[in-house]
């Protein structure tokens, strides 16, 4: 499925809600994962393992209990859109992050920008180091699960392998309709009388 | 006197003069908005008339029922766009202006340069479905639109006979084709914003939308006289361009564009920022020339013989434009005082205006004031953009009391909300399955209010302040979210109203007295609307571009001097 950026941004923010993360939260997942796509990188795809992964689960299960040397959870990978937010609202950040266990890390990356001038990422097989231009990404980014990330600041990047590229990005069907129907639990039914009432109208056009 | 003709005003004196957000935001006065000389139609007509911009109906190939394909190339300095309209032959029975409807009378798109015949051919799988079909990114804006079956039947008839319509019957409606949805910025496929918003043409809000409808305008006139050749053949004749002028294009506005306000803070803050500037700057300065007096009074007169024209059957708003022309009668009086001769005359007449006059009347004058400065004020057209992602993080090194001084501050009405009251949450806002358009909900009467978007600010600034006062004051405020995530929204939000004065409505939406037109009212004003036509609280219609430049005259006429047109001498009041 070929979609603008805003369409990808509008099904990602919706289906973050969907998937049960309260509406603010949501609508900064939805920029993440569109920030990714505008990148060609595969945000739809990290934002559908996440959801999936911590479908209907309180927050309060999907953030680190600790922050100290080590940011950690004990009952399960952390989101990384929480722990994203949380070190965007730190703002400029001067030490290194270290992390056990986040579900889709990718999706930290756009949280960081914010945090460091520049600024490099490390999680099992897979370093991203940012510049002007973008990034620059050395093996696969997509991991379902790390389980140690540590986001600290950096040189920036000689080169970028992805870089900003406003317009059209193509999903995957089968992940567009899968954040689809997530989108989907937030929609509420219509009846008849909501038909006429909810939208104000009912008259002929005819005129 | 002149030396006032040059005094500039004093900057620190602007700053004074500026209406507050607790003055201007409510939505009683935002729903009584009108036009000024920095709405978007305007400074679009502005532009293209500085830079010289041609327009051309490249193609015109439409059968005798009236089906087809047109195309219009509007150029510019640095780029093309075309309009690309695909008539239809509707059946009365599928007219409809909901966003429920599945046809239209014609459907356009605007596409970004000029389109191939191929790009046509794709276009004509995709645009006639409109929300149904898939758009790309080469296409800017989508956007369709339906008869006033009365007035276009009525307009092609006499010209299929050789004489010109009633213009009785033409200012009653105002228009032949009504839009009933203008898309743009990413929608079904179309480009996203940021793929032209760096262009200087193109960059200012809405003005690709508002350029379409500027050439829908032309287009519902070159169907309705090729009806008109089909009908009469060689009897027929052209519209007179006089009476063409009085036609604008219709515009069904519903519930789909109310929440736009709530969710664009930086957007809405820059236009409201834009024109209280305005507002301020002609308050601050300290004399009148005789020729912006002058000007003045003609704009005035010329506003007053124009309510003939406002039609509306809504009785709050027909009895609002009636109050509107007593308005204009004690202004005219009040004038005779010599209060435009004393020092800071425009201010003394704000100050007069907001004592004496209704909201309807008050904003109109503002409106008035504004429009003999262009010098002073035309600048501010161009600050009116703004990116919602500049001020979306949140500053989480913020002390959460210092946060809730702020939120007492600026959300001061909300607070003294009480949303444990009925009335005060009767209302939500929430997105149907069926057309996933946004709608608005009985909270105590209906399901679904589980689901409500998070458009109650006030309520949602209220209920994060409830849970702040158990915090220790030094909390920083990124720990506090970290654990409550659900505040996230309300902690931006105020830290937003403290950055962006006017980017909140200071007014409870979910309310059982709130009415959405005033929304409505508020954007459209700022598009350039005018007529407003209420057909119940919760959607109106309106007429755009009335009265303005076609293309093929603006080079030869005055391309800002439409929003209170004059016809006829007799017509002044």
């Amino acid at each position: 499925m070929i979609v603008s950026l805003n369409e990808a941004e509008v099904m990602a923010m919706k289906a973050a809600w969907g998937a049960g993360r309260p509406w603010g939260l949501a609508q900064e997942a939805g920029r993440a994962m569109s920030t990714l796509e505008a990148l060609r990188l595969p945000g739809a795809a990290s934002l559908l393992d996440l959801l999936i992964a911590s479908d209907g689960v309180p927050c309060e299960k999907l953030r680190p209990q600790s922050t100290q040397a080590e940011w950690w959870q004990a009952d399960r990978p952390m989101c990384p859109a929480l722990v994203g937010a949380f070190i965007s609202d730190l703002g400029a950040q001067s030490q290194a992050v270290k992390l056990r266990q986040v579900q889709a890390p990718l999706l930290l990356v756009p949280f960081c920008l914010m945090a460091f001038d520049n600024v490099v990422f490390n999680w099992s097989g897979c370093t991203i180091r940012s510049c002007d231009e973008g990034f620059l990404v050395d093996g696969a980014p997509d991991a379902k699960v790390a389980d140690q990330v540590s986001i600290d600041s950096s040189e920036p990047a000689k080169e970028a392998t992805h870089r900003w590229q406003p317009g059209a990005v193509d999903i995957a069907d089968d992940i567009w309709e899968a954040l689809s129907a997530f989108a989907h639990r937030t929609y509420v039914p219509a009846s008849e009388a909501s038909r006429l009432k909810g939208a104000g109208a009912g008259l002929t056009d005819n005129d | 006197m002149a030396d006032a003709i040059l005094a500039l005003p004093d900057e620190a004196r602007v700053g004074e003069l500026m209406r507050t957000p607790q003055e201007v935001m409510r939505l009683a006065r935002m729903g009584a908005s009108h036009q000024t000389r920095l709405s978007f139609m305007r400074a679009i007509l502005r532009r293209v008339k500085r830079e010289g911009w041609q327009v051309e109906c490249t193609l015109w190939d439409v059968d005798e029922k009236g089906v087809g394909v047109g195309v219009y190339e509007a150029r510019g300095p640095e780029r093309t766009y075309s309009l690309i309209a695909y008539a239809n032959d509707l059946p009365p029975e599928k007219r409809s202006d909901r966003v429920i409807a599945t046809e239209w009378d014609a459907t356009f798109a605007l596409f970004d340069g000029v389109p191939t015949k191929a790009d046509i051919d794709r276009l004509r799988g995709n645009v006639p479905k409109q929300e149904a079909g898939r758009c790309a990114a080469s296409e800017l804006v989508l956007s369709r639109a339906n008869r006033s079956v009365r007035l276009f039947d009525h307009v092609a008839d006499c010209l299929s006979q050789g004489r010109q319509p009633d213009v009785a019957e033409i200012d009653k409606v105002g228009y032949l084709m009504r839009t009933t949805a203008v898309y743009g910025n990413g929608k079904f496929g179309l480009a996203d914003r940021d793929l032209y918003a760096a262009r200087e043409e193109a960059g200012g809000p809405f003005r690709v939308e508002l350029l379409a409808v500027w050439l829908i305008r032309t287009f519902t006139v070159d169907i309705v006289e090729h009806m008109a050749r089909i009908r009469g053949g060689a009897d027929a004749v052209p519209l007179d361009p006089e009476i063409r002028r009085r036609l604008g294009v219709g515009n069904s506005t519903g519930l789909g564009m109310a929440p736009f306000l709530v969710t664009h803070p930086a957007l809405l803050n820059a236009w409201i920022t834009a024109r209280e500037t305005a507002l301020a700057r002609v308050r601050a300065l300290p004399a009148a020339s005789s020729e912006t007096i002058n000007r003045f009074r003609e704009q005035l007169d010329r506003a007053h013989a124009g309510l003939e024209r406002w039609h509306t059957p809504d009785e709050r708003q027909s009895e609002r434009v009636c109050e509107l022309a007593g308005d204009f009668d004690k202004l005219k009086t009040h004038l005779e005082t010599g209060v435009l001769e004393g020092a800071e005359p425009w201010n003394e007449l704000y100050l007069w205006a907001a004592a004496n006059l209704t909201l309807e009347g008050q904003e109109a004058v503002c409106s008035l004031m504004i429009e003999p400065h262009g010098d002073l004020v035309d600048d501010l057209a161009g600050d009116m953009a703004a990116d919602e992602r500049q001020v979306f993080s949140i500053d989480g090194k913020m002390r959460v009391d210092v946060l809730a001084g702020l939120a007492a501050r600026h959300f001061d009405w909300a607070l003294a909300t009480d949303f444990n009251l009925a009335d005060q949450t009767a209302r939500f806002w929430y997105v149907s399955e069926e057309k996933l358009e946004p709608r608005l909900g009985e909270r105590h009467e209906e399901d679904g209010a589980e689901l409500e978007q998070r458009l109650g600010i006030g309520r949602e600034v209220a209920r994060m302040m409830a849970v702040l006062e158990a915090e220790p004051a030094g909390t920083l405020l990124a720990e506090f979210l970290l654990r409550h995530p659900e505040h996230r929204h309300a902690a931006r939000r105020v830290q937003l109203a403290a950055k962006l004065p006017y980017a909140e409505i200071h007014d409870n939406v979910l309310s059982a007295t709130m009415m959405p037109i005033d929304m409505l009212r508020c954007k459209l004003a700022f598009f350039g609307a005018s007529r407003f036509d209420p057909k119940s609280d919760r959607w109106v219609r309106i007429t755009m571009f009335a009265d303005a430049p076609f293309p093929d005259e603006i080079a030869e006429m005055d391309a800002d001097d439409w929003a209170w047109p004059l016809f006829d001498e007799a017509q002044l009041r």
